[in-house]
């Protein structure tokens, strides 16, 4: 009896250890922009939603699709038509099943079906038609050929009977949305009734929302946080043995973007003298301690089938050669002009103060602007008034989203380049069936891009995680997002 | 009760006058708070549908009047940045602001005053020496690295208190205080530090004057004049010094927020403002005017209480 009494004692004492050790706090530096996953277009909110919400497809470790919500799927032979098989007896965070009824009110929600307002232009544009065939089939028809577009069916499937999808959001995902008080935290929590049996591990995340990195470093080191994304470099040195720190390429690509509406930089000669000058590896060493992988154009070497690899050092450090180029191009002794960087972002604003030094060998005399977050992205981003920039941009899961940025009628093609050549061979590529040929294109256009020298590329900064040493599982996606579900927690 | 209606009229003006600029000013700086919410992957239709959710396609006069209409209903509007109304952020806020500054405010008193009549009463001797010395560095210090010191000793070193995650009083009011009180404690040192200062100071003027000799000649101690005349005019100015920063806490500690993580109405204004979320600025501002005028109004009462001559004018 006095045994049991003590087991029962120990089990007491137990228990709340168990049930600490079971949520996992992981530090966000900002608040989600929308909890509403078709209004939702942060990065940062991706980041925390991933493990709320499913599309039909999913994206993998690996950066492929593969089906969630849909079981299975198929598409014609022409490319222009998807059929989506739903998954049997997948549920909602509420509890209901999820029906081709909820999987078309979401797409047609994105295309803006029945003269409502479109959330996504993507889908307004690419698709013609939704409709069921029957009570689990889903017919997507598509108004013209885009063999890019699979990776877009990750975007959610929400129920349609929810009134305020930005209050209570639900989803399929592995956990469900909890709560989320602005500037401190959303909590979600484990979702047992979904359908991949065996995942979540852990009962409940809680994703802190902590601006100041000094204050998260603090709060990772006392114990109050567990893991610590996109930490600091020169933090690292920071963490005792408790802590264990996972290092990986992050498919980004940092650059410095030249205006080729600018006088200077519309000149191509100008933007190879710039290459010539600035020293990848150096901005490597001073800025991200080596660990960045140096790149050549815009493609991270994560994107293992379309990266064109050699293209790193085409333009190897040379300043003869930068000043023979700035010579041809009228300007013996240089220029002056102005780098702009968002002053939220300590990485590129210290990119920036290395390559200044490094222009200032060829007589180009740079001075740097720095702006607000949303000022960069009004001014530079979307009214493209700058002379140059530095920037990270987010990798995607197509070859096609990333390489459309620099066709000359993208919305969003804020360096102003324009090269007739370069948007054949992406309208080429995105219509292409056979997949050897589009890859082959995409390479092709990444060597334009690098011949042109539209931008210096200049490295895809490693992906940095410090967390505990008891969190295992942790697996990094080649995209800007932490997948909760696989994490468990062990001594 | 004429003087405080113009008083009341005065302050009126003023916070209009206060919104108007904002928000002609909001107009005037780049940075867009649709983009600034959306970030860089933000799709067309994306932007569209908040740009109309968030009524940015009206004019800019017709949104003031908008605004204003609602404020004297009582709707501040909503938050461009949260989609919660500006009110709910506003309270969910204050609270830990009023506990901080609360805390502060009584370390504040509590050490500040005491120190400077110490200081003053050993002028020039060893004891008013070191804590001249002491509240030196005090006034040198920012709070934002005495913060960060305060964290790195307590939090992480000998782990007494917590460095991060607020817990609001509603759930533990004792682990609120423990939360709230490092920040507490970083707001405190300069202020502390100001308040010795002006203490000392006020004392000393006071020594000088005739009454404090007449004092001593009807035999009193040194101790007993301080505490039976020369405070309560030394005082008086103290006061309106401890009036302004009380103003200040409760119109949120943006830094010590900030390094501490909290979720006070600093760092809510910061965020704000960085998002250009402009009813959200309008609600904060609206909330600091209104807070001064009440604060100034307290302590011209206690001015009346302690010092009867004082009167409306």
């Amino acid at each position: 009896m006095k045994k049991i009494r003590l087991l029962l004692v120990v089990i007491m004492i137990m228990l709340p250890v168990f049930i600490f050790s079971a949520k996992v706090v992981v530090r966000v530096p900002q608040d989600p922009d929308f909890l509403d996953p078709h209004k939702a277009a942060a990065s940062g909110t991706e980041e925390m939603m991933f493990n709320v919400f499913e599309g039909l497809l999913k994206a993998d470790s690996n950066g492929n699709v593969v089906p969630a919500v849909a079981e299975r799927y198929s598409v014609s032979p022409d490319g222009l038509v998807y059929t989506f098989k739903l998954r049997k007896g997948i549920k909602f965070h509420n509890g209901a099943l999820v029906t081709v009824d909820d999987i078309i009110y979401s797409l047609d929600r994105l295309r803006g079906a029945n003269n409502e307002k479109p959330l996504s232009s993507t889908f307004s544009s690419f698709i013609k038609d939704v409709k069921a065939t029957d009570k689990e089939t889903v017919v997507v028809s598509m108004k013209e050929l885009n063999t890019s577009f699979i990776t877009n069916f990750t975007v959610a499937i929400i129920p349609k009977n929810n009134v305020d999808p930005n209050k209570n959001p639900i989803g399929t995902g592995p956990f469900k949305f909890k709560e989320y008080l602005p500037g401190q935290r959303v909590v979600i929590q484990k979702f047992s009734d979904y359908w991949k049996k065996g995942v979540p591990t852990i009962d409940e995340v809680e994703f802190r929302i902590i601006t100041d990195d000094q204050a998260a470093l603090l709060a990772l080191l006392s114990g109050e946080i567990d893991m610590s994304p996109r930490i600091d470099v020169l933090q690292l040195d920071l963490l005792s043995d408790n802590f264990q720190v996972i290092k990986s390429e992050q498919n980004m690509v940092q650059l410095l973007a030249l205006n080729h509406q600018n006088k200077y930089f519309s000149d191509v000669r100008v933007r190879q003298a710039i290459n010539y000058a600035v020293d990848k590896d150096e901005i490597i060493d001073a800025v991200a301690l080596g660990y960045g992988t140096k790149l050549g154009s815009n493609m991270s070497p994560v994107m293992k089938k379309y990266y064109r690899q050699g293209l790193e050092n085409y333009y190897q450090k040379d300043i003869a050669k930068a000043k023979e180029l700035l010579r041809q191009a009228g300007y013996p002794n240089g220029f002056k002009t102005t780098i702009t960087v968002p002053s939220n972002y300590k990485f590129h604003v210290d990119t920036a103060q290395v390559i200044v030094e490094q222009l200032k060998k060829i007589g180009i005399i740079a001075e740097i602007e720095q702006v607000e977050w949303g000022v960069w992205l009004e001014r530079v981003y979307a009214n493209r008034k700058y002379e140059s920039t530095i920037i990270g941009l987010t990798g995607k899961l197509s070859a096609y989203d990333i390489l459309k940025r620099y066709v000359s009628d993208f919305s969003r093609n804020f360096y102003n380049y324009s090269n007739p050549l370069y948007d054949e061979i992406i309208k080429q590529a995105v219509k292409e069936t056979d997949d050897e040929k589009a890859t082959e294109l995409y390479k092709q256009a990444q060597e334009i891009l690098t011949q042109d020298a539209v931008a210096v590329y200049i490295m895809d900064p490693n992906f940095i995680n410090a967390m505990k040493k008891e969190i295992k599982g942790y697996t990094v996606y080649p995209l800007y997002i932490q997948d909760m579900s696989v994490i468990y927690t062990a001594k | 009760m004429y003087f405080y209606l113009k008083k009341g009229f005065s302050m009126i003006i003023t916070i209009l006058a206060v919104t108007v600029i904002t928000f002609v000013s909001f107009q005037i700086i780049p940075g867009d708070p649709v983009l600034s919410r959306l970030g860089v992957d933000a799709d067309q239709a994306q932007i569209e549908a908040l740009k109309e959710e968030l009524n940015l396609n009206k004019p800019l006069a017709t949104r003031y009047f908008i605004w204003l209409k609602g404020v004297f209903t009582g709707n501040m509007g909503q938050s461009f940045r949260y989609s919660v109304p500006v009110s709910d952020l506003i309270l969910s806020r204050i609270s830990v602001t009023f506990i901080l500054a609360l805390i502060s405010l009584l370390l504040i008193i509590f050490v500040g005053v005491p120190l400077g009549i110490i200081s003053a009463r050993y002028n020039n001797k060893i004891p008013g020496l070191f804590i001249s010395f002491i509240s030196q560095i005090g006034m040198a210090v920012p709070s934002f690295w005495t913060g960060i010191l305060l964290m790195f000793l307590f939090g992480i070193v000998l782990k007494w208190f917590s460095v991060s995650g607020y817990v609001s009083w509603s759930e533990n009011p004792l682990l609120c205080i423990k939360s709230l009180t490092l920040p507490a404690i970083s707001i405190a040192i300069p202020n502390i530090a100001t308040v010795i200062r002006y203490m000392k100071n006020m004392v000393l003027d006071e020594m000088k004057k005739e009454y404090v000799k007449t004092a001593y000649s009807k035999g009193l101690s040194t101790s007993q004049v301080l505490s039976r005349h020369i405070l309560k005019n030394a005082i008086i100015p103290v006061i309106t010094i401890l009036g302004m920063i009380t103003a200040t806490i409760l119109g949120g500690s943006i830094i010590i927020e900030q390094v501490f993580s909290l979720p006070g109405i600093g760092r809510l204004l910061i965020n704000a403002i960085t998002t250009r979320d402009l009813p959200l600025v309008q609600g904060i501002i609206v909330y600091i005017s209104v807070m001064i005028v009440i604060i100034n109004f307290i302590i011209d009462i206690f001015y009346t209480i302690i010092d009867p001559r004082i009167r409306f004018n």
